[in-house]
């Protein structure tokens, strides 16, 4: 077991001398279950495989071992709180299990945009880019709201002042900023008055002295002393395909 | 209510607030200070009366209007506008009421059990009734109230 502090991470490696994952037995069991993945996958791959919900080699299944729930679990928390876990293994020598968690897990790189009088910091991991659309790209869905077309993709819009119920500066999306957001494989749109600035935030909770509210992951105080809220993204995101 | 306990637990301080023409007392020990209105940052999706969030010295604190909360007096923000900060439950929270009025102490014989009656602030917040010099203070059990689900500041427990 080894622990160093790499860039802003910190690395904890956990090696054992055994057996090693068996690539075979886990390849077949993949196609057992139904999993589609090819022979030819690289190791990488394949061991990506064993974090799969119920997934399991185990010939003995006791109470508590075997069930395939462990490694689905770890990985999961991990990423949770913005880690990473990856696996290396080699037959008859053993295996190692890197976690690396964020040095801080209260500070955030962010984008502050501003909507009406209101600023909101996105979280830039989401990000994938921002760009001010042409009318004609703008497309109406019938009762679906609107999609912009970018480079032959057309990705839902959400207007952040409908969601938030904030009266903007801007109401036309061709006058405004488009910040399209990418989580959990879906993209969208959102559409803001304009953008102010990249940041490295210190996250507050709400919860301390308020509550939780949806769409928000938190507050930060800014540089001016005011107080701004930072979107969760993924609630946004989920919003968007409701 | 639990008076019986002695001298010293006889009188207690309030500290006294206006809201419109009505006077309401809270437990000064439950006030953290008094601070001007300052711009707020709103939240979204919450009550009107939740006026949004404030950076208190690296805090985040919500603030509450009760003009707006109970429908009583002028709601106008200037630079004469009050926040009261509480400490109340282990939390943070401000409200903005019409006037900061006075510190009072009251004894249990001054303080009269509420009448049962329907008013905008329900009769289970409010502790008693106390007579100062002629003028009628309204009790709250500012905790309580804060805590209620009425005010929407706190996380229920229900899914």
């Amino acid at each position: 077991m080894r622990a160093a502090h790499q860039g802003g991470n910190i690395v904890i490696e956990v090696t054992d001398d055994g057996a090693g994952l068996n690539r075979e037995r886990i390849l077949a069991k993949a196609k057992e279950k139904g999993i589609p993945i090819s022979d030819s996958a690289s190791d990488a791959e394949v061991w990506q495989l064993i974090f799969a919900p119920g997934f399991s080699t185990a010939a003995v299944v006791t109470d508590v071992s075997g069930r395939g729930v462990g490694m689905d679990v770890v990985k999961k928390n991990i990423e949770g709180i913005g880690g990473r876990v990856e696996l290396s293994s080699r037959s008859g020598q053993g295996s190692t299990v890197t976690i690396r968690l964020p040095l801080t897990l209260a500070i955030l790189d962010g984008l502050s945009v501003a909507v009406g009088d209101q600023i909101y910091i996105i979280p830039l991991s989401f990000i994938s880019e921002s760009l001010q659309p042409k009318s004609e790209d703008l497309k109406e869905i019938s009762g679906q709201g609107q999609v912009v077309h970018v480079r032959g993709e057309y990705v839902p819009m959400v207007a952040l002042h409908e969601v938030f119920g904030i009266t903007p500066r801007v109401t036309n999306p061709a006058d405004g900023i488009l910040v399209l957001l990418e989580g959990e494989g879906k993209k969208v749109a959102l559409f803001v008055d304009e953008l102010l600035g990249q940041h490295q935030v210190v996250i507050k909770s709400l919860e301390t002295n308020y509550r939780r509210v949806s769409g928000i992951s938190g507050a930060t105080i800014m540089g001016d002393g005011r107080v701004a809220m930072i979107m969760d993204v993924t609630a946004m995101i989920k919003m968007s395909q409701a | 209510m639990q008076e019986n306990q002695g001298q010293a637990a006889d009188s207690r301080e309030l500290l006294t607030f206006t809201l419109g023409s009505e006077e309401y007392g809270i437990d000064i020990l439950k006030v953290q200070e008094i601070r001007g209105y300052d711009a707020v940052t709103t939240i979204a999706n919450s009550p009107d009366f939740i006026k949004g969030v404030i950076n208190l010295r690296g805090i985040i604190v919500p603030i509450v209007d009760m003009r707006i909360k109970f429908g009583l007096g002028n709601v106008t923000y200037n630079n004469l506008t009050v926040v009261i900060i509480l400490n109340v439950a282990s939390r943070v929270v401000g409200m903005v009421v019409d006037g900061v009025s006075d510190v009072i102490a009251l004894t249990a014989e001054q303080l009269k059990a509420a009448p049962e009656f329907s008013g905008t602030m329900d009769t289970q917040y409010i502790t008693g009734l106390g007579t100062v010099d002629d003028r009628m203070i309204i009790v709250v059990d500012i905790e309580k109230l804060m805590t209620s689900r009425d005010m929407d500041l706190v996380e229920m427990a229900a899914a």
